[in-house]
């Protein structure tokens, strides 16, 4: 898979502020990459950045083999940025033509009746959108940032006043993009559930550095806390627990009826505890080690800042 | 150009459908009264004098002469202030700038198509307003004196039609470049107030239309357009998107 978004020790300053210090990530194709970080941790920035709105004091960063600067590179990108930038004056069909008009859409009333319908709001595409909630501003940003057909998207907190139910639909948008059409998301966002659900890799800054960044199913195994469960055919004897016990580094967490959890130190391994129970004439079902989940790791993350 | 027009199309439109432009033009067709009433005053006042149809005919022709010019010039930098208001301070304050900085525009070409926005409907009411001025100054005053009417000299002409228009345009340009990089871009819109009171006091001396006024014209373009030629180097989107809201 091709980089389609990189950047190379990126530093921009503010006055004496210090906004990203050497921010080095990439982003390859058909990724859902999630930026994550806090209120003030750089996110923006670099958004801007991407987006050629700022320049970065140092560092390089590029989208597709070209500078970020270039208008081409923003051609083939489209966006939702942190404030939805519509005309509260114009219908949303008025407001997705205006941009269609000037990414030089071909067949552009087609084009946007389909981007209007896919984000479901073919019904009020006559309707200013100052009368929109928030939800449909969202959706119709969203149209906005997909008129042109991008290969790359880059959305500042797409799904934030959506509700549930919308939350759900545009998700379902960013999935399809993906896997049907091979598109590429740059996703920043402050809904931790979302980006487990749908990025396959993920950033996470802070105070402007990088504190994490890989593939996601890769950092929950390795900032996993050890957990081990297993389900039995039935319960498991005392006697057989308190053999378990005794192993090195293996301490019981929970037990509930044929479940039991058990904490597995670094040089305890789980083939290791399957065998010892195998032996002891235990029936086990399923064994499945616990990851840890995203909120887990963000939390660990800016604790580690704290301290 | 394209998208230079697209942008100015959609920010035209935008002004044409706020109801306060269309009592603005009744304003401006108001403010043209005047020089309507100052024409009709110094025309029966020479007449009572006693002075000839010859120079009552040349008092009249330089009167119009001056007006082709100077109610153009006044008018359009009373109308470009109050259309820049809609454009780039609404865009800053709406947050929808950034987001068409995001595009595929360049910044050249948002501020060349604001700029246009701004100018050319100003231009026009205010053109269209100041010929319908000489219209009725020639209908009710001058074809009955004289039983044809004064048409303006072809310098007023190239003044009024030509040069108002470039130097509305360029002024504009300053105050758009002005309102892109400052965080308060309202202040930017005093200019124009500086500007029309300037042209206002300057106009109300009676200078007529001539080779030399048109060379004065000419050095203020010409000064203006190097004015912006250089602040142009200035203008980068990190100072637009920093001095925007948010």
């Amino acid at each position: 898979m091709s980089d389609v978004i990189k950047l190379e020790a990126v530093c921009r300053r503010l006055g004496k502020r210090e906004i990203l210090k050497n921010v080095s990530f990439t982003v390859k194709q058909g990724d859902i990459f999630g930026y994550l970080g806090p209120n003030g941790a750089g996110k923006t920035t670099t958004i801007r950045i991407l987006l050629g709105l700022l320049q970065s004091t140092s560092g390089e960063a590029s989208m597709l083999g070209h500078d970020v600067r270039e208008d081409e590179t923003r051609e083939k990108v489209g966006f939702v940025l942190e404030s939805d930038g519509l005309y509260d004056n114009m219908t949303a069909y008025e407001n997705i033509g205006y941009y269609a008009r000037i990414y030089g859409v071909h067949l552009l009333k087609k084009r946007v009746e389909d981007v209007l319908k896919l984000v479901g709001l073919s019904g009020r595409a006559g309707d200013r959108v100052g009368t929109y909630s928030k939800g449909m501003r969202q959706r119709l940003a969203l149209a906005r940032a997909v008129v042109h057909n991008p290969d790359v998207l880059i959305l500042d907190e797409p799904t934030a006043g959506v509700d549930p139910s919308g939350q759900i639909e545009v998700r379902q948008i960013m999935l399809e993009m993906t896997r049907k059409e091979g598109k590429t998301i740059f996703l920043s966002s402050h809904n931790l559930d979302e980006v487990q659900r749908i990025c396959n890799r993920i950033a996470l800054i802070d105070q402007g550095e990088i504190k994490l960044y890989g593939e996601l199913d890769r950092l929950q195994r390795e900032m996993s806390s050890g957990e081990v469960m297993i389900e039995t055919a039935e319960t498991i004897a005392d006697t057989i627990l308190a053999e378990l016990k005794g192993l090195p580094e293996v301490s019981i967490q929970n037990r509930m009826d044929n479940t039991l959890i058990l904490s597995l130190g670094k040089s305890a391994l789980v083939p290791d505890v399957v065998n010892f129970l195998v032996q002891r004439n235990v029936r086990i079902e399923q064994v499945k080690r616990r990851e840890a989940s995203l909120e887990e790791i963000y939390t660990v993350i800016l604790k580690e800042r704290e301290q | 150009m394209g998208k230079v027009f697209i942008i100015a199309r959609k920010d035209m439109k935008d002004a044409f459908q706020n109801k306060t432009t269309f009592l603005f033009v009744i304003l401006l067709c108001i403010l043209a009264a005047p020089y309507f009433g100052s024409f009709s005053s110094t025309f029966y006042r020479l007449l009572r004098q006693g002075v000839s149809q010859n120079e009552l005919q040349l008092a009249s022709q330089s009167f119009i002469d001056s007006a082709i010019y100077t109610l153009p010039l006044v008018l359009t930098m009373l109308i470009c202030g109050v259309f820049s208001a809609y454009s780039i301070i609404m865009d800053k304050s709406k947050r929808t700038l950034e987001s068409l900085l995001a595009t595929p525009v360049s910044l050249r070409q948002i501020w060349l198509g604001k700029s246009l926005a701004v100018t050319l409907p100003s231009v026009i009411i205010a053109l269209a307003v100041s010929l319908l001025t000489i219209l009725a100054m020639n209908l009710a005053i001058v074809k009955p004196a004289f039983g044809s009417f004064i048409i303006p000299s072809p310098i007023s002409f190239v003044i009024g039609l030509v040069i108002v228009p470039v130097i509305a345009f360029l002024v504009v340009s300053l105050v758009t470049f002005l309102q892109l990089i400052w965080a308060n871009p309202r202040i930017a819109n005093f200019i124009f107030t500086v500007v029309f009171f300037g042209v206002y006091f300057t106009t109300i001396t009676g200078a007529t239309s001539s080779w030399n006024l048109t060379l004065i014209f000419t050095i203020v373009v010409i000064l203006l357009a190097a004015v912006i030629i250089f602040i142009a180097r200035f203008l980068t989107k990190d100072r637009v998107v920093l001095s925007s809201k948010g």
